[in-house]
């Protein structure tokens, strides 16, 4: 698989805020898209990173989700633009999304899983507690993770 | 032409190789050790590992077309697959071998693993035996760092401590064995290779949750560490170089290895022993590619089961959700398993199991929490009640992964696919491969126990993999034996053929056990270096 290449990194991951550069004369879509992405993922638009969601904007743009992206972004029900919206909320929690040459990832601490998950951390990364593994998790809870 | 000379030339820079030339550069012995992939550096791989869309095994690591190897997640790559069934199996090129990104469990084999045959009428009898090898064993679990419970010797009779205490089990563990109090199934702590405390330089482990495919504080045991030591202690490690041929001389002796490298230099390594510890599948591959006038079938191939008898664990995979939270996610991928399913009467009939619990919810079978949200937008959740709904369903993740005995069998091979070569002209293996009846009623009886366990759990949803899976553990493609006439290697890793080559790692095992394999590898590379040291002594 092409992600797995070293070279790879440079590519993408290095450059967290490339996407976001394009969308910088663009802030009422990026807006409109915290919006959305906060009313898909159950996460506050405030605590989404509008990096990363300049990012995500482009790459379902250049996928050709755009018409139905516009849809949402208008506010209009999900219900007919599934497949997108599920796709948002994919990429929001898992970091990665969809290209022409397969998936691609674009952040991997930051994925909304690990703070959905807040008994856990995201896999690479120290506990903050010793053997932490070994009891059920303190402090889960609305509010233990930002 | 740039030639290495050195008392001991060994091929090869993973468990058996770097343990070996420890050994043998602490005797003042001059070791050279010879190494396809490059070094690796630990804090790079790790930014490869992060930015990697797959976070398979080998995700981390470099690949490049004079040091290429298999993928997890394309078992056609690389390998040549001649079926009925596929080689799952992978490996790495890189200075430290496979170990980087091993799990860290290190069983040893019960005393009736050496008899299968004697014992059970099934596959054949090692040369050796449990008490020849215990005391390697505890020298080999110093040597590697395993934490372990030293009351509890798992069916495997102890002459002396674990090193140090046990990694704790995961609360998921413990759930496991309160739930199966009043069964015939015992949940026990895993003897790992992995730092419960500081050790030797070492951090205990920190919980990353990342063993495979890359520990990031090396709390983990990797093969660097007796690799370090062995350079310190004055052994020469060439990296980036490939062992291309294995010339034998007169006398039958190997009088050489020919190597070369990506910027086009080649050379010749000289000694008076040499080791090749390249994994199951490379070293049978240099083996039968080093066809000469003196050596017609390949090098220590005059028994023609140089290849043959190929075995892995084929695993039975199987998850569901219980009902109540087990908190996964958290800690070393596995910190316990059932080992008293490895032995009994059964054994005549069927494979053995060893059940391994796993502490990353579904993370193997499916991809794990990270796809989880996608999965569930589909299913037409949003918002708050979706992000609910993926802590939930992780937090009840449990994932059972059964190992099982395959038997030897001369047609499970790893033979030279001529058709296709590397940049330095090897042919690629080809491997011919089947998983028989006995592994199989294994993999059956393991999806009844799963059942079992997951219904004591009251579990919901629970899947079984409907295919094996491979283990990782490479086997048996140069046994040992002492007819030589139907094995490759003698009782100390020595080739029947050539009094001065041996051949070090899991390619020995004449049977396989249901034990993942690194252990036995590292106390079977000790007693070659002893017997090294004694060919070398004047």
């Amino acid at each position: 698989m092409r992600a797995t290449r070293r070279g790879f990194i440079g590519g993408v991951w290095a450059l967290p805020a490339l996407g976001f550069g394009s969308w910088a004369g663009a802030g009422d879509a990026l807006e409109r898209f915290l919006a959305l992405s906060a009313r898909l993922t159950g996460f506050p638009a405030a605590t989404l990173d509008p990096a990363l969601a300049g990012d995500l904007l482009d790459a379902l743009k250049a996928e050709g989700e755009g018409a139905g992206l516009e849809d949402l972004l208008d506010g209009t029900a999900d219900g007919a633009h599934g497949g997108v919206a599920a796709q948002i909320i994919a990429a929001w929690y898992s970091g990665t999304h969809p290209t022409a040459e397969g998936p691609a990832a674009r952040a991997f601490r930051e994925a909304l899983v690990w703070r959905a998950l807040e008994f856990a951390h995201a896999p690479g990364y120290c506990s903050t507690e010793l053997n932490d593994w070994s009891r059920p998790p303190s402090g889960v809870g609305a509010d233990a993770k930002p | 032409m740039s030639d290495i000379t050195a008392d001991v030339i060994v091929v090869g820079s993973g468990f058996a190789g770097a343990l070996l030339s420890d050994r043998l550069a602490g005797q003042g012995i001059r070791t050279a050790i010879l190494e396809a992939g490059p070094r690796v550096n630990r804090a790079g791989a790790f930014e490869t590992y992060l930015g990697a869309a797959a976070k398979t095994p080998e995700s981390p690591y470099e690949r490049s077309p004079e040091a290429d190897f298999p993928m997890s997640e394309n078992p056609d790559h690389w390998y040549r697959q001649s079926g009925p069934d596929k080689f799952k199996s992978t490996y790495l090129k890189a200075v430290g071998g496979t170990s980087w990104h091993w799990l860290g469990t290190s069983v040893r084999f019960l005393p009736s693993d050496f008899r299968l045959q004697s014992r059970f009428g099934r596959g054949t009898d090692w040369p050796i035996g449990y008490d020849e090898i215990e005391p390697l064993y505890l020298a080999a679990e110093r040597e590697l760092g395993v934490a372990g419970d030293s009351a509890d010797d798992l069916g495997s009779p102890r002459s002396g401590p674990f090193p140090m205490p046990p990694i704790p089990p995961s609360w998921l563990d413990g759930v496991c064995e309160r739930a199966l109090a009043d069964t015939p199934w015992r949940v026990r702590p895993t003897p790992q290779a992995r730092n419960s405390q500081a050790h030797q330089g070492r951090p205990a482990c920190c919980g990353s949750a990342s063993c495979i495919p890359i520990c990031p504080v090396a709390a983990k045991y990797d093969a660097t560490v007796h690799l370090r030591r062995a350079e310190a202690q004055g052994a020469a490690l060439y990296e980036q170089t490939t062992a291309t041929f294995v010339e034998a001389g007169e006398d039958a002796r190997v009088a050489a290895i020919r190597f070369s490298r990506p910027d086009g230099s080649h050379g010749v390594a000289r000694g008076q022993v040499y080791v090749l510890a390249a994994n199951a599948v490379e070293t049978p591959r240099l083996l039968l590619h080093s066809r000469s006038e003196r050596t017609p079938h390949g090098v220590a191939n005059v028994s023609d089961q140089v290849g043959r008898n190929l075995m892995d664990h084929p695993i039975q995979l199987s998850w569901a959700l219980a009902e109540d939270p087990v908190w996964p996610y958290r800690g070393p991928l596995s910190t316990s398993a059932i080992e008293n399913t490895r032995d009994g009467p059964f054994r005549r009939e069927r494979s053995a199991l060893r059940i391994e619990i796993g502490n990353n919810g579904w993370t193997w079978p499916t991809g794990g929490a990270a796809t989880l949200a996608g999965e569930l937008a589909r299913r037409g959740l949003r918002g708050k009640p979706l992000r609910a709904a993926v802590a939930d369903h992780a937090a009840r993740e449990v994932r059972l992964a059964s190992l099982t005995e395959q038997l030897p069998e001369p047609e499970n091979r790893v033979m030279l696919d001529e058709r296709e070569r590397d940049p330095y002209g090897i042919p690629l293996p080809q491997m011919r491969y089947r998983v028989g009846a006995y592994s199989r009623a294994g993999l059956t009886e393991a999806r009844r126990i799963h059942d079992r366990i997951f219904a004591r759990l009251n579990a919901s949803e629970t899947h079984h993999r409907d295919t094996y899976q491979g283990a990782g553990h490479i086997l048996g493609t140069a046994r040992m034996g002492d007819d030589p006439r139907r094995s490759v290697v003698d009782r100390d890793l020595r080739c029947h053929d050539h009094p001065n080559l041996f051949l070090v790692g899991g390619g020995a095992f004449p049977t396989g056990s249901t034990a993942n394999p690194t252990l036995t590898i590292a106390a079977l590379a000790l007693r070659a270096a002893g017997a090294i040291m004694a060919t070398l002594s004047p």
